[in-house]
């Protein structure tokens, strides 16, 4: 039963492995140039597992101590998990101790696979949602362990790799683009993200995206409601 | 930066992450069942939310086609393939490859 939810976890994870593995080692090569430590590279990929908020955080590393803004800034690159918890409540249900880890493993990549994925009957849904976060979450901190120890031996990456991820997310969205009633539903969280993006500019427009579609779909919840 | 203020910073780091991961499972419990409009968000918000992560995605690449013609080949290639044959890994793998012979 595990067995066949891994074998089928695995390739539907395999364009995550190449594009933590290029991010990755890309980001442990910068904490070694960096000056800073390898322990400290382990905690980041394992604890605080934020790829954005890892790559940021490097300059605070450098720069002189001032919590508040850290605090902020970390808050406002992790805000939109709040929308994936609520996205998956309904399926990361009755998970036992796996949940736990589902949770805290969390990110966009485990959450678009896991929710965009149709997983045949026979297998069972719960360890599938697991191992893709489990395979996610390893291949990051091996790829930051690897790009911390190899720093010196690696020579300039090839540049593009990660664009793999974007081909990820554009492939789920139109697999979901097939079923007519959820087009609505991905029209709204691109226009919603395009104007907020037009409005307060490109580094801090997820807060007001995110509030826009559930201002939008909280509206259509209350007219069904009235009907 | 001194070892104190380092463990400060990945403590803040840790905090916003776990908050923002579990803050939505701690408020909606399994053992009770979701409130109508909660359920009603739920059920939508997956679709809104693929929409956000794919602009995000994006959202360093040129609105100048000048500059962003890769970005715009690739997801066209990934939008004829895909929809022809929906082989995720074969639409992801070759559109990897047209756009990093695009880009270098």
């Amino acid at each position: 039963m595990k067995l066949n939810a891994l074998k089928l976890a695995f390739p539907a994870t395999l364009p995550v492995f190449t594009g933590y593995l290029f991010l990755g080692i890309g980001y442990g090569i910068l904490m070694n140039k960096s000056g800073l430590s390898l322990p400290l590279t382990i905690v980041m990929s394992s604890l605080v597992f934020t790829g954005a908020m890892q790559f940021a955080s490097i300059s605070l590393f450098l720069a002189s101590f001032n919590p508040l803004s850290v605090i902020i800034l970390a808050f406002m690159v992790n805000l939109r998990h709040l929308f994936y918890g609520i996205s998956l409540l309904p399926k990361y249900k009755n998970l036992g101790f796996k949940k736990f880890f589902m949770i805290f493993a969390l990110s966009d990549e485990t959450f678009s696979i896991n929710v965009a994925t149709k997983i045949p009957a026979d297998i069972n849904s719960s360890w599938f949602y697991f191992f893709v976060s489990l395979l996610d979450y390893l291949y990051w901190n091996v790829a930051s362990i690897l790009g911390f120890l190899l720093a010196s031996q690696i020579p300039n990456n090839i540049k593009g790799i990660d664009f793999v991820l974007t081909a990820l997310f554009y492939v789920l969205f139109l697999n979901q683009w097939q079923v007519k009633q959820n087009r609505t539903y991905l029209l709204l969280g691109l226009i919603c993200t395009i104007v907020a993006m037009l409005l307060v500019g490109k580094t801090q427009f997820l807060l007001l995206s995110m509030v826009l579609l559930f201002v939008c779909i909280f509206v259509e919840y209350k007219r069904e409601v009235n009907l | 930066m001194s070892f104190l203020n380092i463990s400060v910073y990945v403590g803040l780091m840790m905090f916003a992450s776990l908050t923002t991961r579990f803050l939505p499972f701690l408020f909606f419990p399994e053992n009770k069942p979701l409130p109508n409009w909660i359920q009603f968000v739920s059920d939508r918000l997956p679709y809104a939310s693929l929409g956000m992560i794919l602009v995000y995605a994006l959202k360093d690449v040129s609105i100048d086609i000048r500059v962003a013609y890769p970005e715009v080949i690739a997801l066209i290639w990934i939008t004829i393939i895909h929809l022809k044959f929906k082989q995720t890994l074969l639409s992801i793998s070759t559109s990897v490859i047209l756009y990093l012979f695009l880009v270098n």
